[in-house]
């Protein structure tokens, strides 16, 4: 028998793929030849060493799997802990609206005052009547919160849009720094991992 | 990458792909962690026992041994191979889980022991030979022999060898395997 064909056999007898009787020859013939058995003998522990071989390149790579759901799921808690803020501030800046001053959304920031609170940076954009976003009319304007809340989550690094339902023409109206609570639509907090739509229900 | 049904998922594992695994790890070992955790294991643990639950899945498929049982899913499986695992190992550090559940069929993790044992000298020479091979017979001899790759889709895989030539490396690797530990490794009987 050449090499190769005995190769086969072994490989074959590993695997269990000889019937009972081919199986029972290829005992007795390994049996009977002691060269033969210590080729069988290194062939096995060759196997073995391939199998264990194989183990660790799976676990390698499932190692890098691990990793990757670890970041996965740590970007997922920081737009949680994100949207989590967000919804506070949402509350908190409604409560305000709603209990200090019903009647009033923003005003310019330059009558600093020590009860007004510097929440961010405020853009507004119109919101067509269907209700989608809308575009930026490209005017930011800062915002300063009446308040004497000091508990409110926000990052002065975001940038907070309100989405209203006002025309072009009657956000540019003179008296169009002062919007009511109930023509806002929707507030929005663009991070650095992207844009958080919070539509108001009205 | 989602995966309609266990059959889908079966076949990409048996070909290894790393979205399958993904798959497998992120949507069917939450159970066993779980279970572990809640029987006294620490976090580390569970994650050893996902590990290996996964190969031994693996090389089930990958030998054309694994089959559900009608009815059984396959995270139904894991968990059951998982609670096998975590057993044997609180027993060798004589630790004994009492679980009030039933016990799950033992004939699934028939692979757990070579898992789990520490090498011994004749398998430290066996893998530093392998470790002394070259990268492309490690691969050739590990696709074939450990994933079961038939030597077409081996020859695909390394894309500028052909079939006859994967053979005939997978011999000559062999052979300077065999020439590397002949006469290191001694066997009883």
């Amino acid at each position: 028998m050449d090499k190769e064909t005995f190769l086969d056999l072994m490989d074959k007898y590993i695997d269990g793929e000889l019937t009972d009787t081919e199986k029972y020859n290829f005992e007795q013939m390994i049996e009977e030849n002691l060269d033969m058995k210590n080729e069988y003998q290194i062939h096995r522990a060759i196997r073995e060493g391939i199998q264990r071989e194989g183990r660790e390149k799976l676990k390698l790579q499932l190692q890098e799997i691990k990793n990757e759901v670890k970041k996965e799921e740590e970007r997922n808690v920081f737009i949680f802990k994100i949207l989590k803020y967000a919804a506070v501030l949402t509350a908190g800046i409604l409560s305000v609206l709603f209990l200090i001053k019903p009647d009033f959304i923003y005003k310019d920031s330059i009558n600093t005052q020590v009860d007004r609170i510097y929440v961010g940076q405020f853009n507004v954009k119109i919101l067509p009547l269907e209700g989608k976003l809308g575009a930026s009319i490209g005017q930011k304007k800062e915002i300063v919160l009446i308040s004497d809340a000091s508990n409110l989550y926000y990052d002065l690094n975001d940038t907070i849009y309100i989405f209203t339902r006002l025309t072009k023409h009657q956000l540019f109206a003179p008296d169009a720094l002062k919007i009511h609570i109930n023509q806002v639509s929707a507030l929005s907090i663009k991070t650095n991992s992207g844009e958080y739509i919070f539509p108001l229900k009205k | 990458m989602p995966f309609h049904n266990d059959r889908e998922l079966i076949e990409a594992i048996r070909k290894k792909d790393n979205a399958a695994m993904k798959y497998l790890y992120k949507k069917h070992t939450g159970a066993i962690k779980r279970f572990v955790k809640q029987h006294g294991g620490e976090e580390t643990e569970a994650e050893d026992i996902v590990q290996d639950v996964i190969i031994i899945l693996f090389e089930k498929i990958v030998s054309g041994y694994f089959t559900l049982n009608p009815g059984v899913r396959l995270s139904t499986y894991m968990v059951a191979v998982g609670k096998n695992l975590y057993y044997k190992k609180c027993r060798e550090k004589g630790k004994y889980v009492v679980d009030l559940e039933n016990l799950p069929p033992l004939e699934d993790t028939m692979d757990i022991d070579s898992i789990i044992n520490t090498p011994d000298q004749n398998e430290t020479i066996v893998n530093q030979a392998l470790q002394a091979l070259q990268d492309i017979c490690k691969e050739i001899l590990i696709k074939f022999y450990y994933e079961k790759k038939s030597m077409r889709k081996i020859a695909a895989s390394l894309g500028t060898i052909s079939e006859e030539n994967v053979r005939k490396h997978k011999y000559r690797c062999l052979g300077h395997l065999r020439k590397m530990i002949t006469n290191k490794i001694y066997f009883h009987g």
